[in-house]
């Protein structure tokens, strides 16, 4: 599996890899969740820094671990990570769309018109 | 789940002979051939060869053995040099096992030279035996294990010239020259030039080893 | 597992290493780097126990590294220009691993072998650069030691080979963890695959570090160069853009507002390591 090199150090991308595979689904809760050592495979890095890809789940409490079996998909971790996406992600997006409406001079009411217009025709183009 | 070994100096050091000696088996091949030329020189060029073989007289198997006995040395002065010069990289081993196998090796290896070129008389012998019984007698040389010695010391000392020169070529070739100027001296004082000569060789040829080891270490 | 204090290396007056401290503790795959002659190979050198050196003391598994019977047989060492046996067939040599080292994986070596084509009938003299290098890196993981030292592991091998020899490498480190050394200037290339990166600069070691915490532990600025050096005056400059983009090198927890970028480890190695004041164009201009 290749990985893009640039910003995103190595581990990040691991790690936003697996929250998919969370919210995809692929990993329910309960699940155990691969090995430093098979994702080090899977990605052709090394275990450690695959390891610390898998301690940024662990320390955001979306994994658990079970002493000598290995780390496991917390219950609810799907759902904290849809809220973290809209919090963050959409959050952020929405707020830049409204400082951009307000550079164009465009009211809250305009916006909100043009969301709704958007929503009902699926026209996102 | 690392895995770590040990083993035991006497372990490391028969692995360093037995691949010393596999690494180096063109010397073998060498020695083979060169004793095979020198045993038919000796053959042809023995003069009277219905009665050069009458007996075993001391003088004359020297003169027959030259061949055989400078060919030998080659062979030992070879292998010295390959002993100094051969590294069986990436394996290492700890200077005294290189050094306890390295004696092994030449002594062991002059020794079966040594047997190797005694017997051949004998073979020799056994030839003519057959092929002309009424002229020849076969008689063992009372000074037979004397001459081994002596022929052994010779090969020995071929093959720390050899050692030598793989050191430094300049100071071997100095020693040689003290040695034949030591040969000289002796041939003019002393009557059992043989036994004195190669005795005062072998300590010039004994001191300058362990001189050159001393000076390749201080580096 | 390593452990090297104030060690200092000369070779006649030259001094190569001078206080030289690294220590390594566990297993793991380490890049070692640094310039061309500062003394990349003299440090493997020392940790293979085959120098000496000149003052403090160099350890590996917790016992003095030179002529020392223990260390040799759990360890490996293998470099360019390093010469096995003349007469010996490299189908030999692998017999010669065997019973050298006690772990040697036959299967894994048959199989690399015949994967990158090796011919095991050859001597090692008979064989190109860049095979010469691969049958010694295999060499040397199979002998699965605990100190697996490589220097400049593909020197001379095609790029697409290359890559092939990375992932042996780390499929072996997986399945059998060791203390694996690599010195190769090819950092970029090699960057995935380490845990720590130790870089070795004016003889002494400049960095060890996690090798991503290395690389984020600076960003690169771009922007303004009066600003930004206003912003922290220490930065490092590293590009003067004709298009007005100037950039500069700084510490990661230093605030700013300018564009960020951030950096790789070979780059980030590159700057901290260069020796040249001003660049190339200066040798071209005449006004200065």
């Amino acid at each position: 599996m290749q990985l893009q090199d640039g910003q995103v150090p190595i581990y990040v991308q691991i790690a936003q890899w697996l929250e998919n595979e969370i919210i995809e689904q692929r990993l329910e809760a309960d699940a155990k969740v691969f090995s430093q050592y098979q994702l080090a495979e899977k990605f052709n890095v090394n275990p450690a820094t695959a390891g610390k890809g898998l301690t940024i789940l662990l320390e955001k409490e979306l994994l658990y671990k079970k002493r000598g079996l290995g780390m496991f998909v917390m219950e609810g971790a799907r759902e904290k990570l849809m809220d973290e996406r809209v919090q963050h992600g959409l959050h952020g997006k929405v707020a830049e769309l409204v400082e951009e409406a307000q550079r164009l001079n465009i009211s809250e009411v305009q916006l909100i018109a043009l969301i709704e217009r958007i929503f009902r025709k699926g026209d996102l183009g | 789940m690392m895995s770590f070994q040990t083993m035991s100096s006497n372990q490391l050091s028969r692995f360093f002979i037995k691949w010393t000696w596999r690494n180096n088996r063109q010397i073998v091949l060498f020695t083979i051939v060169s004793q095979l030329i020198a045993l038919a020189l000796a053959l042809v060029t023995e003069d009277q060869r219905m009665q050069g073989f009458a007996d075993f007289q001391f003088t004359s198997i020297y003169y027959n053995l030259v061949p055989l006995i400078v060919a030998g040395c080659l062979s030992t002065m070879m292998l010295g040099a390959a002993l100094k010069q051969q590294r069986l990289e990436p394996f290492q081993f700890p200077k005294h096992v290189k050094q306890r196998g390295s004696i092994v090796i030449a002594v062991l290896y002059s020794a079966a030279l040594t047997l190797a070129i005694i017997l051949t008389r004998y073979v020799i012998g056994i030839y003519f035996l057959l092929i002309e019984p009424e002229q020849t007698i076969l008689r063992a040389n009372e000074q037979v294990w004397l001459q081994a010695m002596l022929l052994f010391v010779w090969l020995m000392m071929a093959c720390i010239l050899g050692f030598l020169y793989a050191i430094n070529k300049v100071y071997a070739f100095l020693v040689c020259i003290v040695s034949l100027v030591a040969m000289i001296v002796v041939a003019q004082l002393f009557e059992h030039v043989l036994y004195i000569g190669t005795a005062s060789i072998a300590v010039i040829l004994a001191a300058a080893l362990i001189w050159m080891i001393r000076q390749e270490e201080a580096v | 597992m390593i452990n090297c204090v104030n060690v200092r290396k000369k070779f006649g007056r030259k001094i190569v290493l001078d206080e030289l401290n690294l220590q390594i503790d566990e297993p793991k795959l380490v890049g070692l780097v640094g310039r061309n002659g500062v003394g990349k190979s003299t440090l493997m050198s020392l940790l293979a126990g085959l120098e000496k050196p000149t003052k403090g003391k160099v350890e590996v598994l917790e016992q003095s590294a030179f002529d020392n019977l223990y260390v040799s047989v759990n360890s490996i060492y293998i470099h360019p220009n390093m010469t096995f046996p003349a007469n010996l067939s490299l189908r030999e040599l692998c017999q010669m691993g065997a019973q050298f080292y006690m772990h040697w994986d036959q299967a894994l070596s048959e199989k690399l072998f015949t994967y990158f084509d090796i011919p095991l009938h050859q001597t090692f003299q008979q064989l190109s650069t860049g095979m010469k290098s691969m049958f010694a890196t295999i060499f040397g993981l199979a002998t699965r030691a605990a100190v697996t030292l490589l220097d400049e592991p593909v020197n001379g091998i095609d790029e697409g080979l290359r890559k092939d020899m990375y992932r042996a490498i780390l499929k072996e480190y997986i399945a059998y963890p060791r203390l694996i050394i690599i010195s190769s200037h090819l950092l970029d290339e090699l960057a995935h695959l380490l845990e720590e990166i130790v870089i070795l600069h004016d003889g002494k070691v400049l960095v060890h570090d996690n090798i991503d915490d290395f690389a984020s532990s600076h960003m690169i600025w771009e922007g303004e160069l009066s600003r930004m050096l206003a912003a922290y005056p220490d930065a490092l400059i590293l590009e003067r853009s004709p298009f007005g983009g100037d950039r500069v090198l700084v510490p990661s927890h230093i605030a700013g507002d300018f564009q960020q970028q951030a950096i790789s480890a070979k780059d980030l190695y590159l700057y901290l390591t260069a020796e040249k004041k001003g660049s190339i164009d200066d040798v071209f201009s005449n006004n200065e």
